[in-house]
């Protein structure tokens, strides 16, 4: 279970409105590659890890993930508040006002709805750590194209926060994934799947 | 320390706390770096208390219900308190 804390892991004050980068980073909240899939990716595999260490470590990163879920959420929120009808239409923002107001909803910028096609639970721990490291690295190539699309130093400076928590991410996974094959078999890293074929202790 | 530094510097000792146990998650042997987070751990302890006291609770639970946790700033409000 999870405890609520009434705090945002990064402090979070933008001034400006601006619904076109809403738009923009509305990706993050339930796009291919956002904070939603993340922790429900992570979240969702951690059954089948098997060591001590993964099952943590898919745990943590999880629950920081829904951490990041709601501050992205927060942006999109303050940048969405007492807009104008003129706003909303110069800025491109009505083809999501018309659906859902400043409500924030899970889709992608394009407005594709968030679907669990986005992650994969494959109960393999390998294939589920290298889906893992890709995972953050997109996430982080994502943070990278917002960055090159805006320009507001209360967001950027956000969004660059998250940015560097895509790539400690895929160093832990990095490290899980080599604390994992240690223990295999080193001539079969890839033949089987050590969760169901083959128990991951094989070589002690 | 007015209610923004305060929970500003609460914000900055949980974050380290929190990295330091996803390092630890892979190195759980490192013991320079459980000891680093036992330290923050005591400055969280006392930063959260102090900011509980005086600014109402943060945590839902034992202090955290009615008013005094449905009334102050939610974390996605933009108030002088939020976040």
């Amino acid at each position: 279970m999870w405890d609520y804390q009434k705090t945002l892991q990064y402090p979070i004050r933008i001034q400006n409105p601006n619904p076109l980068y809403a738009k923009i980073i509305q990706s993050q909240y339930g796009g291919p590659d956002g904070e939603l899939g993340a922790s429900l990716r992570y979240l969702s595999q951690r059954f089948t890890m098997p060591t001590r260490e993964l099952q943590g470590l898919l745990t943590d990163i999880g629950t920081e993930e829904l951490g990041h879920l709601e501050m992205v959420g927060t942006i999109i929120h303050q940048l969405t508040r007492n807009l104008t009808a003129q706003e909303i239409k110069q800025s491109g923002f009505e083809s999501y006002f018309v659906d859902h107001t400043a409500g924030v909803y899970p889709a992608s910028s394009a407005g594709v709805p968030f679907t669990a096609a986005y992650l994969q639970s494959k109960g393999d721990p390998v294939t589920d750590l290298f889906e893992n490291m890709a995972a953050e690295q997109k996430a982080r190539t994502t943070y990278d194209n917002i960055l090159r699309l805006v320009d507001d130093a209360d967001v950027r400076d956000v969004i660059k926060f998250l940015r560097e928590r895509e790539i400690v991410h895929f160093q832990r996974f990095g490290e899980g994934l080599r604390l994992l094959t240690d223990r295999m078999n080193e001539k079969n890293f890839y033949a089987f799947t050590p969760g169901v074929d083959q128990p991951v202790t094989l070589n002690g | 320390m007015n209610r923004e530094s305060i929970k500003y510097r609460f914000m900055a000792v949980r974050f380290m706390i929190w990295d330091l146990h996803l390092y630890l998650d892979t190195h759980p042997d490192d013991a320079q770096a459980a000891q680093l987070l036992r330290q923050y751990e005591s400055q969280y302890s006392e930063l959260l208390r102090e900011y509980e006291q005086k600014y109402g609770p943060l945590t839902a639970g034992e202090t955290g219900y009615g008013d005094a946790w449905l009334q102050p700033a939610w974390p996605w409000d933009l108030t002088k308190e939020g976040c």
